[in-house]
């Protein structure tokens, strides 16, 4: 076949693919959401379990779709890719630490991911980068993320509910409401108020309204920071802390 | 409107401007996107992510006029960070709506040839198969190409020398060998 005639036929073959193919309608909403949160006023620093939380929110928003999420929070943006599984092996290896494959509670290790973040500046510039390893523990049902990577400047500590002290570790639990919305939802004043005071908080971006408990334990530990966090685990904090606590006498 | 006049209204914050940038420009980023990565969930991944690039960065485009170029440049560099970190097989009927494998391809792709073609293309590794993309579906320069990838010209011309040579030979030879052809170059 001739130059000319392979040019043809790739051009063609190229546009016949394509030719009913269409962006979806969600990739309107997916692309408004992720602008509108990129858009939120920058703050140089995030509390670290609610930049967990909105992280998990956006890509449960997506989770549909089976696909990558990425969120942009008051300048930290994060993202990971839903096709990623790591064996226990590699996600065991890349986070570093010595990860329980099963704990004592039931949960039982499922697959690991890289997350990747970076903390960006108020003129969008990148200011640090950093990957976190997540592996999912799974049990009856309820899925617990334990995350680990090296301690951030630009991540802060943020309200600490609960806390006790395991082999000279001290472990953090936090916890609140979330209330995710669709992008277009507006908010009811019973809603608003509780934004206000901080009975909930809002994550916007999910296609349906769902109210969410959401779980956060860290500690930081041999130079490294890890954290254990679910959505709705029916687990108290003594029972995630004991979690916590397993691990760092592993 | 023109494409400059959108961009231009859009750096000065008007959001109804993007909103149509994104309805003109939608569908070529999510198909370039899928043939790409050969596959319509990564596709729609990417074009997110290639318009929320651009959101970040509008206010650096300096010619409006260069809106789509610039779109598949910021697509074609997600798509490529994708695909290496992805490293694996594509499979070959997933562009297609109806999932019925080879009946689904027959019934899109006409000829043989086509279909050969298009087998190939899937053989190809990813630098390849973007450059093929870019040059003969988005009809991108060799020049608009290297910027987009982050190439110099030469190596944009190299890649589309073995690519070429490469779906030739699928075009002539029966049983192609993967990873025979994915040395080539």
């Amino acid at each position: 076949m001739d130059e000319m005639n392979l040019d043809r036929a790739l051009r063609e073959t190229l546009q016949d693919c394509t030719n009913d193919l269409k962006a979806p309608d969600r990739l309107k909403t997916r692309v408004d959401f992720a602008m509108q949160n990129n858009t939120t006023a920058p703050r140089r620093k995030m509390c670290s379990w609610k930049r967990t939380a909105i992280t998990v929110c956006a890509v449960l928003a997506v989770a549909v779709t089976g696909v990558f999420a990425a969120t942009s929070m008051a300048g930290i943006y994060s993202h990971s890719w839903s096709n990623q599984k790591m064996s226990y092996a590699e996600t065991a290896s890349k986070a570093g630490v010595q990860l329980p494959e099963m704990f004592s509670n039931g949960f039982v290790f499922q697959s690991g991911y890289e997350v990747f973040s970076e903390a960006r500046g108020d003129a969008g510039e990148t200011e640090s980068k950093w990957t976190d390893i997540n592996a999912v523990y799974e049990k009856n049902g309820v899925t617990l993320s334990l995350e680990t990577g090296v301690p951030q400047d630009a991540l802060i500590g943020g309200t600490v509910k609960q806390s006790r002290e395991v082999d000279g570790v001290k472990v953090s639990y936090t916890d609140d409401n979330y209330l995710s919305v669709p992008p277009d939802y507006e908010l009811t004043e019973a809603q608003k108020e509780a934004e206000s005071s901080g009975d909930i908080v809002v994550s916007v971006g999910s296609d349906q309204v769902e109210m969410n408990f959401f779980q956060f334990v860290s500690w930081e530990q041999d130079g490294k920071r890890h954290s254990l966090y679910g959505y709705d685990t029916g687990l108290t904090a003594d029972e995630l802390m004991d979690m916590a606590a397993e691990m760092i006498g592993a | 409107m023109t494409d400059e006049e959108l961009v231009r209204r859009w750096q000065q914050g008007d959001r109804q401007a993007f909103d149509a940038l994104y309805e003109r420009f939608k569908d070529d980023a999510f198909r370039t996107a899928c043939l790409i990565t050969g596959n319509r969930a990564d596709g729609e991944d990417l074009a997110q992510e290639a318009f929320v690039q651009c959101a970040l960065h509008i206010g650096s485009l300096k010619d409006g006029s260069k809106f789509r170029p610039w779109l598949m440049r910021l697509l074609s560099r997600s798509a490529w960070k994708y695909c290496k970190k992805r490293r694996r097989e594509q499979p070959v009927c997933e562009l297609f709506e109806t999932g019925e494998g080879e009946s689904a391809l027959t019934a899109v792709l006409r000829t043989e040839e086509q279909r050969r073609l298009y087998e190939a293309l899937y053989v190809l590794d990813e630098k390849r198969r973007t450059v093929i993309v870019l040059y003969y579906f988005d009809e991108l320069s060799v020049r608009e190409i290297a910027q987009a990838v982050g190439a110099t010209e030469g190596t944009v011309k190299s890649r589309l020398f073995s690519a070429r040579r490469h779906l030739r030979q699928a075009l002539t030879e029966k049983g192609l060998k993967p990873k025979e052809a994915s040395l080539h170059g």
